[in-house]
């Protein structure tokens, strides 16, 4: 009975679970984006170039802009503001970041001791508490992309939920 | 399309890139400029056309890789070229402080080039120690230091000091990783980054044709 009674729990606050987890999922990426913002980009520029696996002339681009992305969506998502386009952007990142560690550390071998994911100066993560992040995080994002009505959205204010 | 809500989304990032534009602040380069640097620790003479400025951790692999691209920027524009060291030991890295100690002791005796390149040599070495300080006494005697004077200096306080301020000094400008160079005030982050752009700027600075392809390994 216990266990009956937690699922339903569990079902009739999944809104809110949700909840959590669009804050969580665009907390992580509003940080990494805002912390590597406040650095030169040359820093973050320097982190990407160590990683050996993006080709040299578009990594001014991407240092320039990945930052930008990863805030604005990560607000975009606390927010609610597009939620299921805003976790789509951010379950495609994951993805790639984890395509991108994976090929620094087991191929070319030259991921170093912390990869820069959230500017040199923010928390330093080690490969193997990256990688479960970004794997967490894109199971969260997918969950999040697959939902259709979201609790506290701002697109919901404003007139759209979606 | 809902205008109200294409409206409300425009103001949110509008409001999100005048929140980071109000808070980011650039570092101050002239910090750079205004340094005094010991000659101790520079090879080059003062005013010379490129002026590197290097904050690198002797227990860092990656300062390790950047030592060949210095010495031939060294080689290759010498008589432009002043090169500056600056301590930045990461607080990750075990022997990394006991390391700057010692080349900061070195310094003291005017034989820091010597002991750097011996530092970075053997770095897999003393780095995987259980406690370096035999051997970094055993370069100083190798080197024929004052070993009195070195191992006093080693337990110096000041000195441990002066290194930490070198470090703020890093911070000031933003410095976050090593190895971190400023070439003439432009920041190249990591070894790569000064091999494949901090050399053609340095070329481009001295008013020196772009290195073809086969030049370039030839240069390396």
């Amino acid at each position: 009975m216990p266990r009956i009674k937690f699922f339903f729990i569990l079902s009739r606050n999944a809104p809110f679970l949700w909840f959590l987890a669009r804050v969580f999922v665009g907390l992580v990426y509003a940080y990494a984006g805002f912390s590597k913002l406040m650095e030169p980009v040359e820093n973050f520029r320097g982190a990407i170039t160590q990683f050996e696996v993006l080709p040299m002339p578009i990594i001014p681009m991407v240092a320039h802009v990945l930052p930008w992305v990863e805030l604005i969506v990560g607000i975009f998502l606390i927010l609610g503001y597009a939620p299921r386009l805003s976790a789509a952007g951010l379950a495609v990142l994951s993805g790639m970041f984890l395509v991108v560690l994976g090929t620094s550390k087991f191929v070319v071998g030259s991921f170093g001791l912390t990869c820069g994911c959230f500017g040199e100066r923010g928390i330093q993560l080690s490969f193997t508490q990256i990688f479960l992040l970004d794997i967490f995080d894109f199971c969260l994002a997918w969950g999040i992309y697959r939902r259709k009505d979201h609790l506290w959205s701002l697109g919901g204010l404003l007139g759209r939920a979606r | 399309m809902n205008k109200r809500y294409l409206i409300g989304g425009a103001l949110v990032v509008l409001t999100i890139v005048g929140v980071v534009l109000f808070l980011k602040k650039q570092p101050a380069m002239e910090a750079i400029a205004g340094a005094n640097y010991s000659a101790a620790k520079s090879i080059g003479r003062q005013g010379a056309l490129i002026h590197m400025l290097e904050f690198s951790d002797f227990q860092c692999p990656a300062c390790r890789a950047a030592q060949p691209t210095v010495k031939e920027a060294v080689r290759l524009y010498g008589n432009d070229m002043r090169v500056d060291f600056r301590h930045y030991p990461l607080s990750g890295h075990k022997w990394s402080a006991l390391a700057h100690q010692s080349a900061e002791c070195a310094a003291k005796q005017y034989r820091f080039w010597g002991y750097h390149d011996r530092l970075f040599d053997d770095q897999a070495l003393w780095s995987k120690s259980d406690d370096p300080t035999a051997i970094f006494l055993g370069y100083a005697k190798a080197m024929g230091l004052d070993l009195e004077g070195f191992a006093q200096c080693l337990a110096d306080e000041t000195v441990r000091d002066s290194i930490l301020e070198e470090k703020a000094q890093g911070n000031d400008l933003k410095v976050s990783s090593t190895p971190t160079f400023f070439v003439n005030g432009e920041r190249f982050v990591g070894h790569i980054e000064l091999k494949e752009k901090g050399m053609p700027f340095i070329r481009k600075k001295l008013g020196l044709p772009d290195l073809k392809p086969e030049e370039s390994v030839a240069a390396n």
